[in-house]
């Protein structure tokens, strides 16, 4: 089993060594194919370590090994080590899955780049770097695939480096990840001067010697890097601006994979925040705060990657809701749902943004529905299953992190309940926003005048990028079955072992209730959707300008997150670069005579330039006697 | 029937001073760089001395390496040479002192 998952987290390893080595010498068109292949292989290697654990009996299904020692000091050791469990087994299947679907959509959608192939070596690199932040057994290693993520991610959103758009995104979700590592590699600094150890073993059995206010701080650092990572509030600025990237990063990185890692990690280190109950209170209500803010931006956005990406930030709210209730099964399976419908709607907008030959304004499009009609029948799924209607995939992994609020009972339960079911609406105007928009109405100009002849000529696109979408429809569709309440359980059995001291789960009864309110809601904002943006009606604009302007142009300035940092670091650098530049400089100098700073240091210079005589054997005078002097020096004092 | 430990240093600390000087006094690259050897291996002697005295084999490791880093640096020093007699310069370090100050 452990030889799979070796193989597994080698074989993205192999790709980019293959495309480091080969570089130009590889067919552009084989780039593609090549990477997808080895995605392919790597699931298949996953999949069969996934049987291989699911056939161990219950509450045996945990291994680790260790492939070399970094660095070990009396009892303290970190290895190259892999940790196999229940979790791991799963995101491994999701990574390696979700990402060679991605994969194969990318061979279309980068089709005539000039630069396949360095696309295709960094998303091998970001597939590599993710799995062995899933793979890792201890947080160190946690920490290098963390890093890793992060500069693949920033590799790939500047990837179209000629934007300077696309520079400067890739530049911000850099720095502000690197605020979220500090965060993290400071808790695990803290968690081995507390514990002595960062293996998660060894964490998780002397979690319970920290005192409260000891585990209190280490979770709110490895929180700091969840929270970046995962572009939550305060954080999230980056998410954003990172849609500039190619659409499959988007789908891969900024939907499936990498910002989920934040929920990863609380889910993992769950016996460790067990131990900081107002922590998880905390993570509860920034992901309530996050998934209504994100939500209310999400109606305003006109790009279609930005509505996107705020949705995304939304439903990774919900998940941090889940995982802060201590419902850590609900968390992950609404992020394995998550990664299928997002992906989906990622690569359905990728979809329409082909076929309006890179138009990413929903004001530009418009009536595609006849158009692509395989497009869009994908999309409304995706839609759907976004929303959480009953019975689409989303819908089963929200609703199970809402009951969860409701079976909890507490004042934050109930926060998270009710903030949960607002989110639900909005989550129907957005996504149906966006659906009527692209798909239905009138047809823009623009799409009138591009669209037709590249559809005639290509179709909605080629079958690489197709299947894909496809299949994800599938996943997205029916996912949700693997827990039906009272009737199915496979995520929650499944999950239950990686909390050891139990996991939340709401009774049927609980769940049933909260998927017929959550349905209830969705279908709400859904027809509220369609009264506003079904057909061309001024009730919006009148909205945007009438009574809601404060809002509207609150949400448009995307609640003034940017402003604030803006003013915060931006300009005060800049004031006192000024001051200092003009001020200072200019007035506390100026008694000087003309270059007074330079003469001085000249004078220096040339007072000691004498001892440079440029003959080597003075130097080595100098030094021998200087080092006679020493041991002289030595003998001297004695001892 | 063995040779003291201090016999070895008396010896070592000659030989290092006959390189030092040799460093210090003569102006031929060439010279220079044997001189730096006797020093090197002047060095060598104390560390095999040394690691015959406590019994372990750190210090013949520690000269083996020397060994391995002279070799090395004669490299270097003779490809110097070598390019400065192609060039036609003066074999002499006092008259090569275009880095003075």
């Amino acid at each position: 089993m452990t030889e799979l998952v070796w193989i597994t987290l080698a074989l993205p390893l192999v790709g980019v060594a293959l495309f480091a080595i080969f570089g130009n010498k590889l067919p552009s068109r084989g780039a593609g194919l090549l990477a997808s292949l080895i995605m392919l292989a790597a699931f298949f290697a996953a999949a069969a370590a996934f049987i291989l654990l699911a056939n161990e009996p219950e509450g045996h299904r945990q291994v680790s090994q260790t492939a070399w020692t970094w660095l070990s000091a009396g009892d303290f050791r970190v290895g190259f080590d892999i940790w196999y469990d229940e979790l791991t087994a799963l995101m491994l299947l999701i990574v390696t899955g979700v990402g060679f679907l991605i994969h194969v959509f990318s061979i279309g959608y980068m089709k005539g780049d000039t630069q396949e192939r360095r696309f295709f070596a960094y998303m091998n690199m970001f597939v590599f770097s993710m799995l062995v932040l899933v793979v890792s057994g201890n947080l160190v290693e946690l920490l290098i695939g963390w890093g890793l993520v992060g500069l693949s991610s920033y590799l790939l959103i500047g990837f179209w480096h000629h934007k300077t758009s696309a520079v400067k995104a890739a530049k911000k979700a850099f720095i502000m990840n690197a605020i979220g590592d500090v965060g993290l590699a400071v808790g695990i600094f803290l968690l081995f001067v507390d514990l002595g150890t960062v293996s998660y073993s060894g964490v998780f059995a002397s979690a319970d010697k920290l005192s409260e206010t000891q585990a209190s701080i280490a979770c709110l650092l490895l929180l700091v890097g969840a929270l970046a990572k995962s572009a939550q509030i305060p954080l999230h600025t980056w998410l954003p601006d990172a849609m500039e990237g190619p659409t499959p990063v988007s789908a891969l990185i900024h939907a499936a994979t990498m910002v989920t890692a934040g929920v990863y990690l609380i889910a993992r280190m769950n016996p460790l925040f067990f131990y900081a109950p107002k922590v998880l209170d905390l993570i509860v209500i920034i992901g309530v705060i996050g998934l209504l803010m994100a939500g209310a931006i999400a109606i305003v956005q006109t790009d279609i990657k930005r509505i996107i990406a705020f949705s995304t930030m939304s439903q990774i709210a919900y998940m941090f809701v889940g995982v802060g209730l201590s419902a850590y099964w609900a968390g992950i399976f609404h992020l394995l749902t998550h990664a299928f419908f997002k992906a989906l709607l990622f690569m359905g907008a990728g979809l329409v943004i082909h076929a309006l030959n890179g138009e990413q304004d929903t004001r530009n499009m418009g009536g595609l529905r006849k158009l692509m009609p395989k497009t869009y029948f994908c999309f409304v799924i995706g839609g759907l299953a976004l929303t959480g209607i009953f019975p689409f995939s989303g819908g089963f992994s929200k609703d199970a992190i809402l009951s969860a609020g409701l079976h909890v009972d507490s004042t934050i339960g109930w926060i998270a309940y009710v903030g949960g079911l607002v989110g639900a609406l909005m989550t129907g105007i957005y996504t149906f926003r966006l659906i009527f928009l692209v798909f239905h109405r009138r047809m823009s100009p623009y799409a009138e005048k591009v669209a037709p002849p590249l559809i005639k000529h290509h179709g909605e696109g080629p079958r690489s990028m197709l299947w894909p979408v496809y299949i994800l429809s599938i996943g997205a569709a029916f996912l949700g079955l693997l827990q039906i309440p009272g009737l199915t359980h496979v995520m929650s059995s499944w999950l239950e072992p990686i909390s050891p001291h139990g996991m939340v789960e709401a009774t049927a009864g609980q769940d049933w209730l909260t998927t017929l309110i959550g349905s209830l809601v969705g279908v709400i904002g859904i027809i509220i959707a369609a009264h506003l943006y079904l057909h061309e009606s001024d009730a919006p604009e009148r909205i945007r300008l009438g009574r809601g302007r404060l809002i509207a142009h609150a949400l448009e300035r995307r609640c003034y997150w940017d402003n604030l940092y803006e003013w915060m670091f931006e300009r005060p650098v800049q004031w006192a670069a000024s001051f200092l530049n003009r001020d200072v400089d200019a007035t506390a100098f100026r008694w000087l005579p003309t270059d007074g700073v330079g003469t001085i240091t000249a004078f220096f210079g040339r007072s000691v330039v004498v001892l440079q005589n440029g003959i080597v054997r003075s130097y080595a005078l100098v030094f021998a006697v200087g080092i006679a002097g020493f041991l002289l020096y030595l003998l001297v004092r004695g001892t | 029937m063995s040779v003291g430990i201090p016999s070895f240093l008396i010896v070592s600390a000659i030989l290092f001073t006959i390189g030092l000087i040799g460093v210090l006094l003569r102006r031929s690259p060439l010279t220079i760089l044997l001189s730096l050897e006797v020093m090197l291996n002047s060095v060598n002697l104390t560390l095999v001395a040394f690691s015959r005295q406590v019994g372990g084999s750190d210090g013949q490791v520690f000269a083996l390496v020397v060994m391995g880093i002279a070799a090395a640096e004669v490299v270097v020093g003779l490809g110097l040479v070598v390019a400065m007699t192609r060039r036609a310069m003066v074999l002499d370090t006092d008259e090569l002192r275009t880095l003075n100050g």
